[in-house]
């Protein structure tokens, strides 16, 4: 059990990742948060959540892009690409979902993290909230 | 007293309560953050800034009959458990801070201590309706530009 020192205290960081309820449109995404993690910096993940306020397209059932991605999903993606994410919180229905706060996510590798909220039906726009925060470790 | 180690500052995340500059129509609302609280975290929430940029009438013209509910000023943020729809400041809200006036206002107390699972979501809403007592026209909508900054601590482990 280490005990924080002030000079420790002062080189953790929480990182906002806000964004208040916007309408999204179908297959569309915005990307919330950029961080570069550099050389011996450490970047955890345990707070992230996707609310889903209500589907603003009535009617029709949701055409997924990607059925593991529910309705709406927020997750952390390294470099340009949009692939995988390495961590996510989906919504399949109108509610709050979140990551796994009791488990930590690490990131050691130098790069660009970005924090993506993505539409991921093809007929459906929607109504959400993101809130989450990164704890960076200079 | 007990002091902080990094294990249990690991455990103690800062959550946003923020929204940039946004104009809310007159009755409008918005959801500014959300979270998802499970046992056994613990949120407490102290300090939010909220800042009334401009007004699209006079507000001296504004009259106690334009507000929507009496005690909210001219507009409110207010945190409401497992919201889902209908206006955020009716009855059952946990907390709500209100200003009556253009500039920027701090809450800086009481502090709000949170353990009962549920989704959390702060609420900023303009508690503008039309009135035909007012000298504002009913015809004119009040319009606010309005900021949000704050920030909740989530303790994951409430031990």
């Amino acid at each position: 059990m280490s005990l924080l020192t002030p000079n420790r205290f002062s080189r953790i960081v929480n990182i906002p990742i806000t964004l208040a309820q916007t309408e999204l449109r179908r297959s569309k995404s915005i990307r919330i948060g950029d961080w570069a993690v550099k050389l011996g910096q450490k970047l955890q993940v345990k707070c992230l959540t996707v609310h889903l306020v209500k589907v603003l397209t009535p009617g029709p059932l949701a055409d997924y892009n990607n059925t593991a991605l529910g309705m709406a999903s927020v997750g952390v993606y390294f470099g340009p690409m949009m692939c995988s994410p390495l961590v996510y919180a989906s919504a399949g229905n109108v509610g709050a979902f979140t990551v796994n706060p009791f488990t930590t996510y690490t990131f050691l590798s130098p790069g660009i993290y970005s924090v993506v909220l993505s539409n991921n039906t093809n007929n459906l726009d929607l109504s959400v909230v993101v809130t989450g925060s990164l704890k960076l470790y200079t | 007293m007990s002091y902080l180690t990094e294990s249990k500052l690991a455990n103690v995340i800062d959550i946003p309560v923020g929204l940039p500059l946004t104009e809310l129509k007159m009755g409008d609302w918005v959801i500014v953050s959300s979270f998802k609280l499970i046992s056994p975290m613990k949120i407490t929430y102290q300090h939010v800034n909220l800042q009334l940029t401009s007004c699209s009438v006079d507000t001296g013209l504004i009259a106690a009959s334009n507000r929507v509910f009496g005690n909210l000023g001219l507009a409110y943020l207010a945190l409401r458990l497992n919201y889902s729809a209908g206006s955020p400041g009716a009855s059952g809200a946990l907390d709500s801070f209100s200003i009556s006036a253009l500039g920027s206002f701090n809450r800086s107390g009481p502090v709000v201590t949170l353990t009962t699972p549920g989704i959390y979501s702060w609420i900023v809403a303009n508690n503008m309706q039309p009135s035909s007592s007012s000298a504002v026209p009913t015809s004119s909508s009040i319009d606010f530009k309005l900021s949000v900054t704050g920030a909740a601590r989530l303790e994951l482990d409430s031990a």
